[in-house]
């Protein structure tokens, strides 16, 4: 592949936020622009005494969603199967409002499960949405939790694991991090601050510090012009005091921590990328969150290439095995780069999940790279959007205050 | 503020609003990721042998504002072992595996805590771990 912004590319960005849906985030595009697979006010789930719960934009930044939701495999399996465990069951999307009602017991603030954002809501999110690329079928992973799905975007696979356990190390597949330094390439993860720290924590453990810097350290680095070839970013996990004692939000969306948080987060990593005008003329930032997080989406998760691993039933709680066949729910994702064309949706034919990140930084900055799980040699790759022949000046700025 | 080293004539400039102050809350109760990663940053800084399961269990955080406390002592003890010239005996951990957050005392100080008995907690987990930090 050859264009001009494919040529001139140097650096891979990507921001993994956490635990939101793509319509509850992005769905309501569909009203500007049809092409999004987003909500139309068809969708709908059933509550607990038959009523129908439809979606509806009425989601809020903070205190809409507590308890968390659940994520958790047999949680997601609820959601998704509408706890249908017979064999050849269809994935309906019928099991949020179900699965957030046995949390709480309250039949109303189940419903809230269905919620979503107006777009005037997440002007960040939204506008680099709509001025960038869009993906309109971007999977978690796995239908479970954050650090198996996390796990994808560093691995390619999760070993097997469907839940929070403990990653070894020592693992048969090599991170995007140790093949870039294998390769002389470099690479780092950033992560917001020694408070907030990594949850890639294997990696934390066996190749402190060449691999980690601070957030305030990836900003520094883009102003110097010397960010690496590939960099991940991890937003802050946390409300906590900085060493100067100032009250530092959680910026990860996770619920309950504020959206706006967020959104300002996002804000700050585009804005840093694109006051350097030569890292933004070759730079492709990817922003993309780690799973749902027991949020509604409309969209069936397909099946997928078997990744060589089961998870046995004790690990999935359904009493079954899953053999990695079959993706999660449904992520927002947004590539930003001045090569890509104003309005870029990418379309329902194309399916991405976190294997991709990985699957692209290897074929963009490796070529070939044997050793990789078998989920991760066939994900899409996604490089191919940047397809203008003049870089765009006309890119938004956001105005932090 | 206006990005003034990209020169655009057709540039959109977006305000995105403070989030407002009523958002922070570090005593909300630590969730299961915090506590997932807490086990991981426990589990990483253990010897290779005390990682077993069986002898593997700590204390859950019980707000943000612990758990982000603890994930940063943890993290300076990761680097603290990742930067430690070969040879040299990583420090050991600062907490038993169910023990609370707060390292106990050195002898030393214990002597400093009895004589500022209104010592900040913070100060003297700050104070035990640098007792503990072999010099260099």
């Amino acid at each position: 592949m050859s264009t001009p912004g494919f040529d001139k590319l140097k650096h891979i960005v990507v921001l993994m936020m956490e635990n939101r849906s793509f319509d509850h985030m992005l769905g309501a595009l569909k009203a500007t622009d049809a092409r999004i697979d987003g909500i139309d006010g068809t969708q709908s789930n059933v509550d607990t005494t038959g009523a129908k719960a439809p979606a509806q934009p009425l989601a809020q930044y903070q205190g809409q969603l507590d308890p968390d939701p659940d994520h958790h495999f047999p949680g997601v399996d609820l959601q998704i199967f509408n706890g249908d465990t017979t064999p050849g069951r269809v994935a309906t999307m019928q099991g949020f409002v179900k699965s957030y009602f046995s949390q709480r017991k309250d039949v109303n603030h189940s419903r809230k499960i269905m919620y979503y954002f107006p777009p005037e809501k997440l002007p960040v999110l939204t506008t680099l949405a709509t001025e960038f690329a869009v993906f309109n079928r971007w999977f978690a992973s796995i239908p479970g939790p954050t650090l198996c799905n996390r796990a994808f975007a560093h691995y390619g696979t999760s070993f097997g694991h469907v839940g929070m356990e403990v990653f070894y190390p020592n693992t048969q597949f090599k991170s995007i991090y140790q093949r870039l330094d294998d390769a002389k390439k470099t690479a780092k993860i950033y992560y917001f601050d020694v408070k907030s720290s990594s949850l890639e924590v294997v990696n934390l453990l066996q190749h402190q510090p060449q691999f980690f810097g601070t957030f305030q350290q990836f900003l520094d680095d883009c102003g110097k012009g010397q960010l690496p070839d590939y960099s991940f970013i991890e937003p802050n996990y946390s409300d906590h005091e900085s060493e100067d004692g100032a009250a530092i939000l959680a910026s990860d969306q996770h619920p309950d921590h504020h959206v706006r948080e967020g959104e300002r987060f996002i804000a700050a990593i585009y804005n840093a990328i694109r006051q350097n005008a030569a890292l933004w003329e070759s730079t492709a930032l990817l922003i993309v969150y780690d799973e749902h997080g027991g949020i509604y989406d409309h969209v069936p998760p397909p099946a997928c290439t078997p990744d060589g691993f089961v998870a046995q039933p004790d690990a999935t709680g359904t009493g079954k095995p899953f053999m990695f066949d079959r993706l999660g729910v449904r992520v927002p994702a947004i590539l930003v780069s001045p090569w890509v064309a104003r309005g870029t949706v990418v379309g329902t034919d194309r399916v991405f999940e976190h294997a991709s990140i990985p699957a692209t930084a290897t074929k963009f900055f490796l070529q070939e790279f044997a050793d990789r799980s078998p989920r991760e040699k066939a994900a899409e790759t996604f490089l191919d959007l940047l397809t203008l022949n003049t870089m765009r000046t006309d890119a938004p700025e956001f105005d932090l205050g | 503020m206006r990005l003034n080293s990209i020169s655009a004539d057709l540039m959109a400039v977006i305000r995105v609003p403070k989030t407002p102050k009523s958002a922070y809350n570090p005593d909300r109760p630590a969730g299961t990721l915090l506590q997932s990663q807490l086990k991981h940053l426990e589990w990483a800084v253990r010897p290779a042998g005390a990682r077993t399961a069986k002898a593997f269990r700590i204390r859950q955080a019980v707000s943000e504002a612990e758990a982000a406390a603890r994930i940063a002592r943890l993290n300076e003890e990761l680097h603290a072992q990742a930067t430690a010239p070969k040879g040299v005996v990583p420090p050991a951990p600062a907490t038993p595996l169910s023990a609370p957050a707060t390292p106990k005392p050195t002898a030393k100080a214990k002597a400093t805590s009895r004589s500022k008995p209104k010592a900040r907690p913070a100060a003297k987990a700050r104070a035990a771990r640098s007792a503990r930090r072999p010099r260099r």
